[in-house]
């Protein structure tokens, strides 16, 4: 392990051959001196440039050391580290370092390293501060009620952001640093006393001990983490809103965060959060059921729509009325394709769209799904390539997927959605019934961090299902959900509402 | 397999449980003849399935207090009471016997999906969807089945609640009376075959006491809420086909399954509707073949004719593939249900209670030991 030695010039050198001085151009070594005790001394600080505030280095640290020359301090001091420290680098965050390893690591997180003549330690500075998105709405969990931030890239920014809404001395972010290569940060957040501690132990265990080159973002880090990385179902639920992390927090769960990274991934999640949006605290009771009920047709239209369509037309016709089942003959009669390849047909242009809009120019956006959607599907029903119904059904079930509160579930949904048209094609409602028999299996089977993706059925006073799918009026919830296995069970008395006697009197 | 295949670590509320059960019941009893059910005792059917529900309710309360008085479940009672080769051979006759009530039930659904909507399609073709389910529920073991039957039992529920709510102004109060059908004598005793209905509820001796997190659980309690409710809900199916059906036409029908919905009122949307009750009779057969399955091979590793059950899954998997190439008819499975009704009551009502009165009779306390250890005590 090397250290700092007392040689200025050999500590240079090192740093130049360990960083690359010649081929970084973004590195910066500056030589400068400063006056102690009577003598001038040799001195030079490195930092990678982009990466620290500049204003501070110049306003700060060098001119100061400048200004050591004229005015001279007569207080004695143990050695020119904590003179150093005391007279010119008036910052918080300075610590005195000896192993190189940890300093060279400590520049590329973006410190200021400054080393002196005659002294074997060196002194690193935090002057972090680079150019990043300012906080802006969240992109894919937009509200009209409510806060308006979601996070951006800088960790620092986030964890603020948090912290802001949960003002508790318990609340822990752990750092663990990972990757071997480009080494990343990640933060743990939790509440200390409210959080199952068994959970936060797998969590952090699970994390520290990834060995691997690099973690960029929360979504790589969940890849690693999640138990079944094969399953449709996400088991590490993502969110970009800090108003929703306080929430999940103070429900007793822990959230994950990773520098560059404007998505947190809370644990443990059930296919109960599926249903629940960031609006859904701000939002009256009534109309939160409405919505809710909506949420779960949007599910159910988004996954089985298009298969039971396909097996309800190939297989149980009797079903629909006569007069619709008779025109649903008619329309599907002219049309020459099969009727697996018509609705797959339909669906893959259905993915293509989505994924154009996706990717083009934000003008450009609503002239694709114009073109697309209206003026292409218009035209191939004319041509008779599709049937109406089927451009209905598909259209619709399409909408469907993103009535789902969280984007990122609709992922894993959409896959399950190909798997049942196929096997209602091959034999109506028997196969689709064992197409839904195995997503049922898949949800149950599926565990995010020891707690069930499918909770556990209760219809219990204080374990309700029902209750926890429909929200009561928020002074209602006295009790933490079941399935985080939160150390405090109640939220809040049983009556919250105290001014109620008051007014009685 | 996966680790909670694994008999001791099965987990499951109470509420599941019964949510199990219920559908256990539902899908054997949709699974028998309704000629056997009600041409029997002709329209005194309703005092007949009173008679079969407190026949099996005394059998059950008296067996399960008794079970779980002292011990976790059925098989700690089978071996505490018969000889090692014994118990061995039990195990082996509650697999066949799980095996054979899969097989028939898989069978008469098929038969049943063949006759109203697959006619087209071979037995086997059709089979292969439950082989699957159960294969796939298999592989995911006994908490997989606990946790969607959870969920599946309350839809289930208020479906034949509803039918019967849509049923009530088609009901035909004329068609109960007599109320005692062919004579009192005749219900008690050619229901006693009808006894099967409630089968299902031998399953529950295997699991009910299980200890989960220390807790014993309320092994009595438990039963009379599943008897309770299943009991209720046998009644309402039985008064919907009964009352909204004439006597006739009930006899000719072949089978409960489809006819229940289809049958239950002369409604438009209840005749349009029938052929989605393939999702819920699929779904209640694919829980309840998968758990009945599962027990099969429970019982040879907790009867040690093996050490690890979850390696005969394959093996029984291929035998009851096989089985399915060998056509039958609906007479066939008439037959079959007919003479498999008598094992089933016999492996389900009469061995639990002998298998009770023999452990019963071995664990009595002997007389003269006590009378010794109270002289000694006195002395």
């Amino acid at each position: 392990m090397k250290k700092v030695d007392v040689h200025l010039e050999n500590n240079q050198n090192y740093i130049k051959r360990k960083l690359n001085y010649q081929k970084s151009y973004d590195l910066v070594i500056r030589e400068f001196n400063v006056y102690y005790n009577g003598n001038s001394c040799k001195a030079f600080l490195v930092f990678f440039d982009g990466m620290v505030n500049k204003d501070y280095i110049n306003n700060n640290i060098l001119f100061k050391a400048s200004s050591t020359f004229s005015n001279q301090n007569n207080t004695q001091y143990q050695d020119i580290g904590e003179f150093f420290i005391d007279n010119i680098v008036s910052n918080y965050g300075s610590v005195l370092k000896q192993d190189f390893e940890e300093i060279i690591a400590d520049i590329c997180f973006g410190n200021v390293v400054i080393f002196l003549d005659h002294y074997d330690q060196a002194i690193v500075c935090d002057m972090l501060q680079y150019e990043h998105r300012n906080i802006s709405e969240p992109s894919f969990e937009s509200t009209i009620k409510g806060p308006q931030e979601g996070f951006n890239e800088v960790l620092n920014v986030n964890t603020a952001l948090v912290r802001k809404c949960v003002r508790n001395p318990h609340l822990i972010m752990e750092k663990i640093s990972i990757g071997k290569r480009a080494e990343n940060v990640c933060i743990i957040m939790y509440i200390d006393n409210l959080a199952n501690p068994g959970i936060v132990k797998k969590v952090r265990n699970r994390i520290s001990q990834i060995d691997t080159d690099v973690i960029l973002a929360t979504d790589t880090l969940t890849q690693y983490i999640e138990t079944n990385s094969y399953s449709p179902i996400p088991q590490i639920l993502p969110t970009e809103r800090p108003d929703r992390v306080a929430g999940f927090l103070l429900q007793g769960r822990c959230v994950i965060l990773t520098n560059n990274s404007p998505i947190a991934g809370v644990v443990p999640t059930t296919a109960i959060d599926w249903l629940h949006s960031s609006e859904d605290g701000y939002l009256k009771v009534p109309f939160n059921i409405i919505l809710k009920l909506i949420r779960i047709l949007a599910i159910l239209a988004a996954i089985f729509l298009p298969a039971i369509y396909i097996a309800t037309i190939t297989y149980h016709i009797g079903v629909f009325p006569t007069s619709l089942a008779m025109s649903l003959v008619a329309s599907r009669e002219i049309v020459p394709l099969q009727f697996i390849t018509e609705i797959l047909l339909m669906e893959a242009a259905f993915e293509l769209l989505r994924e154009a809009e996706m990717r083009v120019p934000m003008r450009i956006g609503p002239v694709v799904s114009v073109v697309g959607g209206l003026i292409l599907g218009q035209l191939a029903v004319n041509a008779n390539i599709i049937c109406s119904f089927t451009m209905i059904v598909v259209g619709f079930s399409g909408i469907a997927l993103y009535a789902i509160p969280n984007f990122f579930v609709s992922y894993g949904l959409r896959a399950m959605r190909y798997i049942l048209i196929v096997l209602a094609f091959l034999n109506g409602y028997l196969a689709l019934s064992l197409g839904i028999f195995i997503f049922l299996i898949l949800i149950v089977n599926t565990y995010s961090f020891d707690t069930r993706m499918l909770p556990t059925f209760y219809i219990d006073k204080d374990q309700n299902i029902i209750k926890e799918i429909f929200a009561s009026p928020i002074w209602k919830k006295e009790y933490r959900s079941y399935t985080n296995k939160a150390q405090d069970k109640t939220a809040q008395p049983k009556i919250a509402r105290r001014w109620l006697f008051h007014e009685k009197k | 397999m996966k680790k909670n295949s694994n008999f001791k670590n099965i987990s499951y509320t109470n509420f599941e449980f019964i949510s199990l059960l219920i559908i256990c019941v539902f899908a054997i009893f949709l699974g028998n003849f309704p000629e056997q059910i009600v041409s029997i005792c002709g329209s005194g059917s309703i005092m007949g399935v009173l008679v079969v529900c407190f026949v099996a309710y005394f059998i059950y309360r008296f067996t399960i207090k008794k079970v779980f008085e002292n011990e976790y479940d059925f098989y700690e009672i089978i071996r505490k009471t018969y000889p090692q080769w014994l118990q061995k051979v039990i195990g082996v006759i509650l697999y066949l016997f799980c095996m054979m009530v899969v097989y028939i039930m898989i069978n008469n659904i098929v038969i049943n999906l063949k006759s109203t909507t697959y006619r087209l399609s071979e037995t086997y073709e059709l089979a292969i969807y439950f082989l699957l389910a159960i294969f796939f529920m298999a592989r995911s073991g006994f908490n997989a089945i606990f946790r969607i039957a959870g969920y599946i039992a309350i839809f289930m529920v208020i479906y034949f609640v509803l039918l019967f709510v849509l049923s009530i102004p088609f009901l035909d109060i004329t068609n109960f009376f007599p109320l005692f059908g062919n004579g009192f004598k005749n219900i008690f005793l050619d229901n006693l075959t009808n006894l099967k209905i409630f089968s299902s509820f031998f399953f529950l001796l295997f699991f009910g006491g299980t200890i989960f997190k220390g807790k014993p659980r309320a092994m009595l309690k438990n039963f009379h809420k599943i008897f309770g409710i299943s009991s209720a809900v046998l009644l309402l199916i039985v008064i919907l086909f009964l009352g909204s059906l004439p006597l006739e036409l009930i006899t000719s029908r072949n089978s409960l399954i489809f006819d229940i919905s289809r049958l239950a009122s002369f409604s438009t949307t209840s005749i349009k509707l029938a052929p989605a009750m393939i999702f819920i009779f699929s779904i209640i057969t694919y829980i309840t073949t998968s758990f009945i399955f599962l027990v099969g091979c429970m019982s040879l590793e907790r009867l040690k004719v093996i050490k690890d059950y979850s390696k005969v899954i394959i093996l029984s998997m291929a035998l009851l593939t096989l089985s399915f190439f060998y056509k039958i008819t609906s007479i066939d499975l008439r037959n079959y249900i007919h003479y498999f009704g008598y094992i089933s009551n016999i492996l389900c009502f009469v061995f639990p209670v002998i298998t009770v009165f023999f452990y019963l009779l071995k664990k009595r306390p002997k007389s003269k030991k006590f009378l010794l250890k109270e002289v000694k005590t006195n002395e």
